[in-house]
């Protein structure tokens, strides 16, 4: 059963990738001829992306923010002297490689380098999976309403208790209950299509399996 | 219903937050086990929140865009180059001189043709700076004692414009149709972009400074390869001379004409003279040479009028004025 699902949804990955890789080729030729508009919107498309996926090799946001921005900057430098067939691999390996590059300097987790450098690249698909969804969520966060993203975040992210946003935001406890649980709805409305949800299951089902063998 | 969903919703997040009390979670627990729907409910939720590590605000990103367009513009700043015309290009250019003049006669035959339909001539007179839209929707500002020619239909496979003195350009992209400006010794090829032209007949140079996109610099007649210029470039091309110049150039100070500005930055008595005369349509004479040792920083703005123009320069140096007609001198 397991299996089933997992090649019906390795089928809709690929498809998925095949659409954004099509999409990433027009994209570098226009980007090649010196067109700043599909330059920007190919960072629209695969910035933040790029910098989840940086993320899971390094974990240190900051760095992979640095390390996405440089990649973006010898796309347009190095343009006419590069051949890419897809944009979104070439952006994703540049990443990759940049990373690993970033860890070699960092010897003490030599062990963790290793273990990537082996992986097959099953693998290295997983973490641009996970990183896609990492977007996904993100994007589907910014959409929110200010003041509930405003609150969803303080919560999530700077993990404040509900009584500490309150304070800091000047509300009653009751409103960020309140608003935490229409973010929530939100966020599962904006993440309910069909391939989200198989993305989601598949990756946390994954992660469980793991914790579980490890146990 | 309404409502209990908003509780549900509620009771999902005190859960995952930490917030809920015993009673909540016992609450939850007994709807989760209700029905699969809600138990999925509960799961994809519980997913979200477990998935939303880092927070990438839109802020952040924006200002990322920034930095990286930071970088592009440092690492291409290189050391201004000069390329010299040696005299073996013009060797070569005689052997090609057969071949571009046949293409320069078919070239005026066929737009003999295009004349038929309609040409349009757009002129700002001196004092003044015209504005207009082409076709295409490519829009045109046009420096005072400036012309621009072309085809009101803009018909063929180039969008084909003739100036003559400055004008910026914010070109329509079509990729499939380049905008092409000729002047009386340059061509700039563009596929859409911003930039902008001063190419007055009777000055020594031609100027082409790019604000965004790219474009493809070159000589009318010669073989010199053309220079394609990127965002904060300037290309120079000394007539007298024919040096072509390429360096990195704050672009606003040669922009903000179109603005009814003109800024000026270590500039000297000479250049400003130009302008002040195109401006205002006046002929300015130096007294003494030394004055053109000066240099200045500043800006005028072109509703002043040329007398608060020249009263700023008195303020600010030694220089006196005295005017008769449209004639000024300095001293």
């Amino acid at each position: 059963m397991l299996l089933r699902t997992s090649i019906l949804i390795s089928k809709n990955v690929i498809t998925f990738t095949a659409m954004a890789q099509e999409k990433g080729h027009i994209l570098f030729d226009d980007i090649r001829n010196g067109d700043e508009v599909a330059f920007n919107k190919a960072f629209d498309l695969y910035y933040s992306r790029l910098c989840f996926f940086a993320d899971k090799i390094l974990h240190d946001f900051d760095l992979s923010r640095s390390i996405a921005q440089q990649v973006f900057v010898d796309l347009w430098i190095k343009r006419e002297k590069l051949r890419i067939d897809s944009l979104q691999s070439y952006l994703y390996q540049s990443v990759r490689n940049a990373a690993l590059d970033v860890l070699k300097h960092k010897k003490a987790e030599s062990k963790y380098l290793s273990s990537l450098e082996k992986e097959e690249s099953g693998q290295l698909t997983d973490l641009i999976e996970e990183a896609e969804l990492a977007d996904r969520i993100n994007r589907a966060i910014q959409k929110l309403p200010e003041k509930c993203r405003e609150i969803f975040v303080l919560c999530r992210f700077e993990e404040l208790k509900y009584a500490e946003i309150a304070e800091k935001l000047n509300i009653s406890v009751k409103t960020v209950e309140m608003q935490i649980g229409i973010a929530l709805k939100k966020l599962r409305k904006e993440l309910s299509d069909y391939q989200m949800i198989q993305l989601l299951t598949f990756i946390f089902s994954k992660k469980l399996q793991v914790r579980y063998r490890v146990n | 219903m309404q409502n209990e969903h908003n509780h549900i919703d509620l009771l999902i997040a005190n859960c995952l937050s930490g917030e809920a009390s015993q009673a909540e979670k016992d609450e939850l627990d007994n709807w989760i086990g209700e029905s699969p729907a809600n138990k999925r409910i509960f799961e994809e939720s519980q997913r979200i929140w477990v998935k939303s590590k880092t927070y990438f605000a839109a802020s952040d990103i924006s200002s990322d865009r920034e930095k990286i367009k930071d970088q592009i513009i440092q690492q291409l700043s290189k050391p201004t180059k000069t390329v010299s015309l040696s005299s073996w290009i013009y060797r070569v250019a005689a052997i090609l001189a057969l071949p571009v003049m046949l293409g320069i006669g078919w070239y005026m035959g066929s737009k003999e043709i295009i004349t038929e339909t309609q040409l349009c001539e757009v002129t700002a007179p001196k004092g003044q700076i015209s504005k207009c839209v082409l076709a295409d929707g490519t829009e045109v500002w046009l420096n005072a004692g400036s012309t621009l020619k072309y085809d009101a239909a803009l018909k063929g496979n180039l969008r084909e414009v003739n100036l003559d003195g400055e004008a910026y350009f914010k070109v329509t992209k079509n990729k499939h149709k380049p905008f092409v400006v000729n002047t009386e010794h340059t061509q700039i090829k563009v596929l859409g972009t911003i930039f902008n032209l001063k190419a007055y007949s009777g000055e020594n140079k031609v100027e082409t400074t790019l604000e965004e996109g790219s474009v493809v610099f070159s000589l009318n007649e010669s073989a010199t390869k053309p220079v394609e210029l990127k965002p904060g470039e300037q290309v120079v091309y000394n007539i007298s001379e024919k040096t072509i110049t390429v360096g990195k150039v704050e672009t606003y100070l040669h922009t903000a004409w179109k603005d009814g500005k003109f800024v000026f930055k270590d500039a000297d008595l000479q250049a400003i003279v130009q302008e002040l005369e195109k401006l205002y349509d006046v002929r300015i004479h130096l007294e003494n040479d030394s004055l053109l040792k000066l240099r200045f920083r500043g800006m005028f703005e072109y509703e002043q009028n040329i007398f608060s123009a020249l009263e700023t320069l008195e303020r600010t140096t030694n220089i006196k004025y005295r005017m008769t007609g449209r004639d000024i001198w300095l001293k």
